[in-house]
């Protein structure tokens, strides 16, 4: 399965990614103002059904097939910001054709 | 200096304050937890019974309450239902805290408490009204189908034994629509129960519509809205659509099966839509979720104050919320456990929590956008004059002086109003009740394996 996001692809991009995601997919707006260190369930920004498009949007991102189970808690998906360093965990060295080589800490 | 807020994403009502989640509250210690019942009920709220009858003829996709199929059961399980039900009654019958608590309503809810014998239920309200004291004109309300309900004898015999009122998910004319929602019934079958109904004398009734389901439309919504006003129900309970995780639905959803999915800016145009139409027919919002005809007078015993009051949940999956007792909590979500537990002599309850009367503060200020207005008197407004503020700066609650009340966009948020009441606490629970039940791959609502698909339960 192809990642889009490898060790070479900086943290920003992963957190420009989710936000651009979040105002298309869960919000509609296109111009919403979000800070990537928003409490984003605090802050009623998502409901149960956009926490699972997000997840797997992000799985289709990652090329893989479901978070490890213990990655999936409140403590990870707080904000915009603390989803991005939980991805960068799963990504992998790229390779020629941006194919995974190997499964990171994810299942695949 | 009142902070400015702005939704974007809408977010569903909420019932039910605290969460009771599974995971997080489940109780080890019942004889601690029931020690309430040796106190007499205060009397300051009014007493409800709701009666959780788990069997359905089909599985609707979308439904999160706990049900199972009627034809996988037999009559002898149906027997050993019923006997438990009315052993958990008598129970609570007994102790201190129902001694001389009248009763004011009955409700029977699911599952399809209609498809149960008429003996079963006769016995269960025989069991009412022997064992505790009831009110001299009890509402008493039972939850059908519109296959089920066109049993006019039954109908008949249900008002012979009390019931004064009956309800039914309607949810959609489309029938391509319910088709995928894998509802039995057909629109033909709604028509034909509501003349049951009033053939049988059933002046007070009501029915569900969900909106923001795949597929839907405004066009489609307003439809809806103009058939059911035309029907003439008492009181009509308009949801969204509520995905959980995990579920045959969503999958469906998630792999693109339908030809448009829900979204956030769909569900705010339906339920514009669906204030509007009602608004053309002369329907009155009476809560954020219902709607009612103009004339209609609404039993203060009724459903529409049930969250207020304090309400005992029999049966599997059932909820009991008392004010009187500070108690929160849920009986076992499966019928064997359910049944297990009483016959050995336990409650059967399965989680919960002991509610504090800061909690209850929480949760009347919670429940505040539900109700559309309510008396400053009736909340502790000092302790949440800030986040009122707020939401008051931000055009959604306007202070009248004596009350405090939901504008026209507020009631376009309510949910979103909801919760912004409530306490930093609950939402994290709230949050990780969610991730919990995504970890184990279970439906957010009991944290149980009700519509998850076969294939997220093997993982």
């Amino acid at each position: 399965m192809k990642s889009e996001y490898t060790t070479n692809t900086p943290q920003s991009q992963i957190v420009e990614d989710i936000v651009r995601f979040f105002r298309t997919d869960i919000l509609n707006d296109e111009t919403a103002e979000l800070d990537p260190r928003d409490e984003i369930v605090s802050m009623g920004l998502i409901d149960s059904m956009g926490i699972v498009r997000l997840l797997t949007h992000l799985q289709n991102a990652l090329g893989i097939r479901e978070f490890a189970r213990h990655d999936l808690t409140l403590d990870n998906f707080r904000s915009i910001e603390k989803i991005a360093a939980m991805i960068a965990r799963y990504c992998v060295p790229a390779v020629a054709g941006g194919k995974r080589v190997s499964h990171g800490r994810g299942a695949t | 200096m009142p902070r400015a807020v702005k939704f974007r994403e809408r977010l569903t009502n909420f019932y039910r304050y605290p969460r009771i989640c599974g995971f997080q509250d489940q109780i080890t210690d019942k004889n601690t937890f029931c020690s309430f019942l040796n106190t007499p009920h205060p009397g300051t709220k009014r007493a409800y019974i709701y009666i959780h009858i788990p069997w359905c003829t089909s599985m609707c996709n979308y439904c999160p309450f706990y049900h199972t199929y009627y034809h996988h059961t037999d009559e002898e399980t149906r027997s050993r239902f019923v006997s438990a039900v009315c052993a958990e009654l008598t129970r609570y019958a007994s102790e201190a805290f129902y001694c001389r608590t009248p009763i004011v309503n009955v409700n029977f809810g699911g599952g399809t408490p209609f498809l149960l014998d008429i003996g079963h239920l006769e016995k269960i309200l025989t069991t009412i009204y022997d064992r505790f004291t009831v009110a001299e004109h009890p509402v008493v309300s039972i939850e059908g189908d519109p296959i089920a309900l066109q049993n006019r004898d039954k109908l008949s015999a249900l008002k012979e034994l009390g019931v004064t009122r009956a309800s039914f998910g309607l949810q959609t004319f489309n029938e391509r629509l319910r088709k995928k929602l894998t509802v039995q019934s057909t629109g033909y079958d709604v028509y034909k129960a509501v003349e049951a109904l009033h053939r049988c004398g059933y002046e007070e009734w009501g029915c569900d519509m969900l909106y923001n389901c795949p597929e839907q439309n405004v066009t489609e919504i307003r439809f809806n809205v103009d058939r059911i006003c035309e029907l003439e129900p008492s009181i009509i309970d308009v949801y969204d659509l509520n995905i959980s995780p995990n579920t045959h639905l969503a999958r469906l959803v998630l792999e693109n099966k339908f030809s448009s999915n829900p979204s956030n800016q769909k569900e705010i145009e339906q339920f514009k839509a669906i204030q509007e139409t009602f608004a053309e027919h002369g329907f009155e919002q009476v809560r954020s979720v219902n709607f009612k005809p103009p004339g209609v007078v609404t039993d203060r015993n009724g459903i529409l104050h049930q969250f207020s009051e304090d309400v005992l949940g029999v049966g599997p999956s059932a909820r009991t919320f008392l004010y009187s007792g500070g108690r929160n909590y849920r009986n076992r979500c499966s019928t064997d456990d359910y049944i297990r537990d009483v016959e050995s002599g336990q409650y059967p309850i399965e989680a919960g929590n002991i509610v504090s009367s800061q909690i209850l503060e929480e949760r009347d200020m919670m429940l505040f956008p539900y109700y559309l207005e309510v008396p400053k008197a009736s909340i502790n407004y000092l302790r949440f004059r800030e986040q009122i503020e707020d939401m008051c700066f931000s055009g959604y609650v306007e202070d009248t002086g004596a009350t405090i009340r939901l504008t026209e966009l507020g009631k376009l948020w309510a949910g979103n109003v909801q919760y912004y009441f409530h306490s930093e606490e609950e939402k994290r629970a709230i949050g990780n009740s969610t991730f919990l039940s995504l970890q184990n791959r279970k439906n957010l609502f009991n944290q149980d394996f009700v519509n998850v698909h076969p294939s997220a339960q093997r993982a």
